[in-house]
């Protein structure tokens, strides 16, 4: 589904990407752990299409097609979806109102129907169930006066409705309790599928006790720098990263 | 000569006196009054005007029209009990025990803040208003539309006074119809008693030969409250002067103000604060949307006066500008004269935070949709204080339809 | 803990050190301003006809002009007939060569306002600073030519300029202030006697701070000292100027005018430590400074930035400007003012935008006490060719007593929709719980006071050399001094 090739990426002058390569295919889950400025969190905005990264060299290719040349709208409506590490909050934007929006367009370009406004609301309230999210949440502005786990909350019930095959979970774990973690994770593991495929970037072992990922990669001086199983993460819980350096 | 007859004489011996402002008085700085000086007489016209669907439908509201400055009785709802008057009705019984207190509706303070001709001119020649008293602890317990229609120049005069206690909800909308080069000379004058609570909207949305000038001038009492809405989409060229008194220890005022222009559309808002007692609150919030050629100004003024101590007072203006030949002056002003004091402004002009377009494209929307979205929101954050549903989403669909693609927003957020 | 009356009682008693008289014969012309007073100007400085013209027109100009009265400040009308255009030390008459030609009486007069003039005393000195002394209306002494001169930086009185550089001051006099800009701007033109001239050429990095350092001193006399300084593509240079004058009855008025030229990838850093005399608690005497102050970055990628800390004269009014004309070109205008007792201050800035990509920052802290009026007028505009213009304004003001003002009037006039602008103002008391905090952590009363106006001041202090940096704080400490009883 998505192949990452030699990924060269500078911010600022700065180098982040060294040489990254992976390949995730449908069904499979992914965990991306590593430690600060590892260049975790410029992966997924690099993916997503966000501005302000040069990608000197390397390629990234999904389901056949070059992402690099596609806008973040496109990369939307090809099924790829980034939950944001800090969800911006945008007043005035309802919740709902921007759901429809991103799926109709969607729809659009897919050369289907739009959506009519009974079934939408209907596949809406089943979403938020899915992750617990209080109705009163759906039309309120998208993020705005969210508490940091709310709006965690708001991403996975986000990607729930739009229904990617891609989707990158940039550290959802973060600033959540116990309670939320769970609520979250069940509502990732309820969208788990053969045809889709889910990228976790996180910093703790934690996460994957719920969400059980198929490859742990170590990311670390902006290249891969170990691969494994679900062992891995226990194992790098154990030791650390400097651990991983050093046994590559 | 009646006190009546004097005062209006007085009132336009002031008129001849100022004269109309000119650019290079400092409150006029941007805002070309020239222009209307052949404008401030009525030409009368030929056309009807039908106010059938006219002005926001479904308004659960009482009414009061007023077709080129006079009272329509015939088309207007008026609450019982609640003494509301049309001024030319009260003018014709000037005589006896009230004649001065009805001269005195037609006194110009010339010692208010931002006073000019046009002031003086309507105080001379208004043709009708409305005269709103609501007595002590009295509810209104449907709020008060007054529709203005003209299709040609006219001079309307309001006052409502809002007893102890008492509240009511007032909105004064402005539309025109045909084609003629004609001006709105309107003055609203509010007095808020101890504790009263007044929500004071005031739509503009009169026809692009139109031009409109207005002053609302507001006395608050202790602990009163004051909430204004005021939205311009229309006219050519449209000036406000909002002049608020905090008078009494404790009043608070809520000034809210959207303009979306585009063509070659100009407007002003001068508002002016005076806190001049202590722990009075003022809050400002304006916004404008220029497309076009379109040409927006905001100076917003707080004065806090000695001895208004605990004066807690912030102001905020964003602008943005869709086209690269609109234009946007502001000037937020602030002037303390005491220590004890909690106040700021702020102001912004520009693009759209580059964090929430990427966040709405990679939600799937398209840049261009993505932004306008934003656009809509930008403006619709001064209606969020709206507290009436019927008229804010009258509003929203009148300023919606003047942002640029408004059908492709509509069809996307499905309104 | 300290009420806010006590803090303003101790800032009155604030104390001036830099009033005393130096005792010295001068060479003053007779108060009064016509035709033969410049002309007598001019010839006294030995001018070329082509600037005497200069400043006649200047003169002729101002005589149909009126003095500005859009500032908020009150004031008596100068008598432009009763002030003295010319006052120069007799000993400087034909200039001195060298230091040790200069008056000693006048070195002292430097020393004790802590301004070293003889070279060697900078030899301990981690960094150097050339100093131009300007005495009344000349200039007296200019340190460190030579070293200049090798680096081929030129930096010498503007009187002297005339005749070494004529071409250059030709080239650029006027171009920034015209002669008829303003008022102030128009008489300064007409009559102005000396000031400093800098020129640094192509690619040169200045290789010391340069620094100007005015005192006025005779009676009845004004001050007009103009500044020109051009920064040739790709030069850079750090400018600083202070200025006192002695405790007088009489208000005293300087108008001075600064020019700054900066061409493509040129950067001039200009600092002022303006302590006049600012007149006594009661608002007698002190110096009215209506001063023009402006920069054009002419060049792309130049930049400017004016750094002021303003704490005394009675009356200022002054508005360093900024006009970007070079794509990506930048200014900055960074200020602290300092009003007590009956101090009055209209001060701010302008940046005009009229290149690409052009970007400015202005912050601006003003701190009032006492009955002290004090406004920050400023004004940003962006022109119609200004794409992608960016401008940030920060002004906070702190009131100390309840007969103080502070005041705001920034003026914004966008007309191109890519520009960018976020203005910020704040007006409050020092903090009481602020105070309470540093107290309870065991700072005294007045340390606390300090810090607290320090920490406010803190983004413009950070903007300072360090030997200014050094200088501001402690003319802060001062106004501030003895705030516990």
């Amino acid at each position: 589904m998505l192949e990452v090739k030699d990924l060269h990426v500078s911010v600022d002058g700065k180098k982040i990407l060294k040489g990254l390569n992976l390949t995730i295919n449908a069904g499979e889950v992914h965990a991306i752990m590593g430690p600060n400025g590892a260049g975790k969190s410029t992966l997924s905005n690099v993916i997503a299409g966000r501005d302000g990264y040069e990608i000197t060299s390397g390629s990234i290719t999904y389901k056949n097609d070059d992402l690099l040349e596609m806008s973040p709208e496109e990369r939307a409506w090809a099924g790829v979806f980034l939950a944001f590490q800090y969800p911006v909050e945008i007043p005035g934007v309802n919740n709902t109102y921007l759901l429809k929006a991103g799926v109709n367009a969607k729809r659009k370009h897919q050369g289907l129907e739009e959506l009519d406004a009974f079934d939408f609301m209907q596949t809406v309230k089943e979403k938020a169930k899915l992750v617990e999210l209080d109705p009163s949440f759906l039309s309120r502005s998208v993020n705005e006066g969210f508490s940091g786990g709310e709006k965690k909350r708001n991403e996975i019930f986000q990607m729930a409705v739009l229904e990617p095959s891609l989707a990158l979970l940039d550290e959802t774990d973060s600033g959540l309790d116990i309670d939320a973690l769970r609520i979250v994770a069940g509502g990732v593991n309820k969208l788990r599928s053969p045809d889709k495929a889910i990228v976790m970037i996180t910093h703790y072992q934690r996460l994957l006790d719920y969400i059980e990922p198929d490859f742990v990669h170590v990311l670390a001086d902006g290249v891969i720098q170990k691969t494994g199983d679900k062992s891995l993460a226990v194992e790098l819980e154990k030791h650390g990263y400097d651990w991983v350096k050093e046994n590559k | 000569m009646s006190v009546l007859t004097q005062t209006r004489q007085d009132a336009l011996n002031l008129f001849e006196k100022l004269g109309l402002p000119t650019q290079r008085d400092e409150d006029w700085k941007y805002t070309d009054a020239s222009r209307l000086k052949d404008l401030l007489e009525p030409t009368p016209v030929d056309e009807n005007i039908h106010i059938k669907d006219m002005g926001i439908t479904g308004l659960d509201a009482y009414r009061m029209v007023f077709i080129n400055g006079l009272f329509a009785e015939a088309e207007s709802n008026l609450p019982e009990g609640v003494s509301i008057l049309s001024l030319a009705e009260l003018e014709k019984n000037s005589v006896g025990d009230d004649a001065e207190g009805i001269a005195k509706l037609f006194t110009v303070d010339t010692q208010a803040p931002l006073i000019n001709g046009f002031n003086a001119y309507n105080a001379a020649k208004a043709s009708d208003g409305a005269v709103i008293i609501l007595a002590d602890h009295a509810i209104l317990t449907k709020p008060l539309y007054i529709l203005h229609i003209s299709n040609q120049s006219n001079v309307i005069r309001h006052s409502f006074m809002i007893g102890q206690h008492a509240q009511a909800e007032i909105i004064e909308h402005f539309i025109s119809t045909g084609d003629n080069k004609a001006l709105s000379n309107s003055c609203s004058f509010v007095a808020l008693k101890a504790e009263a609570h007044l929500e004071h909207s005031r739509i503009q949305q009169e026809g692009d030969k139109q031009s409109h000038v207005a002053r609302v001038q507001v006395k608050q009492c202790k602990k009163s409250s004051y909430t204004f809405h005021g939205v311009e989409l229309g006219a050519a060229l449209s000036r406000t002067d909002l002049v608020v008194n905090l008078h009494g220890e404790g009043a608070s005022c809520d000034l809210n103000g959207l303009f979306v222009l585009g063509g070659r559309q100009h407007a002003d808002h001068h508002t002016r604060i005076d806190h001049k007692a202590p722990h009075c609150t003022s809050r400002e919030l304006y916004r404008t949307v220029l497309d076009g050629r379109s040409h927006g100004v905001f100076n917003g003024k707080v004065l806090v006066h000695e001895g208004a101590i605990k004066t807690d007072s912030n102001m905020s203006n964003g602008n943005i500008l869709l086209s690269k030949n609109a234009e946007i002056d502001t000037k937020p002003e602030l002037e303390i004269y005491n220590d004890d004091v909690k106040c700021a402004h702020g102001a912004t002009i520009g693009q759209l935070d580059d964090k929430q377009l990427f966040y709405l494209r990679s939600r799937g929307i398209s840049a261009e949709a993505a932004q306008e979205l934003l656009t809509f929101a930008f403006a619709d954050e001064v209606l969020v204080a709206m507290r009436n549903q019927t008229v804010r989403s009258y509003v929203e669909k009148a300023a919606f339809a003047k942002l640029p693609h408004s059908d492709d927003l509509e069809e996307m957020l499905g309104s | 803990m300290a009420t806010n009356e006590e803090i303003q009682q101790d800032l009155e008693k604030r104390e001036y050190d830099a009033g005393f008289i130096t005792d010295i014969e001068s060479d003053t012309l007779p108060p009064g301003l016509n035709e033969d007073t410049i002309r007598h100007i001019s010839a006294k400085k030995d001018e070329p006809q082509w600037l005497l013209d200069w400043r006649l027109e200047a003169y002729r100009h101002w005589l149909t002009m009126e003095e500005p009265t859009w500032a908020a400040v009150d004031y008596t009308p100068t008598d432009y007939q009763s002030i003295s255009y010319y006052s120069a030390p007799k000993s400087s008459d034909d200039g001195p060569d060298s230091l040790d030609e200069v008056d000693p009486k006048l070195l002292e007069t430097y020393e004790k306002l802590g301004i070293p003039l003889r070279e060697q005393e900078f030899l301990a000195g981690v960094k150097n600073i050339a100093v131009d002394a300007v005495f009344d209306s000349v200039s007296v002494a200019t340190t460190f030519k030579g070293k200049l001169q090798d680096a081929g930086v030129i930096f010498c009185p503007i009187s002297e300029a005339v005749h070494e550089y004529p071409e250059l001051v030709k080239q650029y006099l006027g171009t920034v202030v015209p002669q008829g800009d303003n008022f102030f701007a128009a008489l300064n033109s007409a009559v102005f006697t000396d000031g400093s001239f800098v020129y640094i050429p192509k690619g040169v990095r200045c290789p010391m701070e340069l620094s100007t350092y005015f005192r006025i001193n005779a009676l009845n006399t004004g001050q007009f000292e103009r500044t020109l300084i051009i920064a040739d593509e790709g030069s850079h240079v750090s400018y600083l100027e202070g200025c006192t004058a002695p405790m007088r009855d009489e208000n005293q008025l300087h108008a001075a005018v600064v020019e700054l030229v900066i061409l493509d990838d040129a950067e001039i850093k200009y600092a002022t430590v303006q302590n006049w005399y600012p007149g006594d608690e009661n608002g007698v005497g002190g110096i009215y400074n209506f001063v023009t102050k402006r920069a054009e970055c002419r060049g792309v990628r130049s930049k400017v930035s004016w750094t002021q800390v303003e704490t005394g004269s009675a009356i200022t009014w002054k508005y360093p400007s900024c006009v970007l004309i070079g794509d990506n070109s930048v200014g900055k205008f960074f200020s602290v003012a300092v009003t007590t007792n009956c101090q009055q201050a209209d001060t701010g800035t302008k940046m005009i935008h009229l290149g690409k990509n052009t970007k400015s920052t202005i912050i601006s802290k003003g701190i009032s006490a006492g009955r002290a009026q004090q406004s920050y007028r400023g004004l940003v505009r962006m022109g119609k060719g200004a794409e992608n213009a960016r401008n940030f304004t920060q002004c906070d003001s702190l009131l100390l007593g309840d007969k103080c003002g502070a005041h705001t009037f920034p003026y914004v006039e966008v007309k191109n929709a890519t520009a960018t602008l976020e203005h910020e103002a704040t007006t409050s008391k020092i903090g009481e719980d602020q105070l309470f905090y540093c107290q309870q952590r065991g700072l005294s009363e007045e340390d606390a006071v300090n810090m607290i106006v320090n920490g406010f001041c803190k983004d413009v202090f950070d903007e300072l050399p360090m030997e200014f940096a050094v200088e501001a704080n402690r003319l802060m400490e001062v106004s501030l001094e003895g705030s516990v009883g």
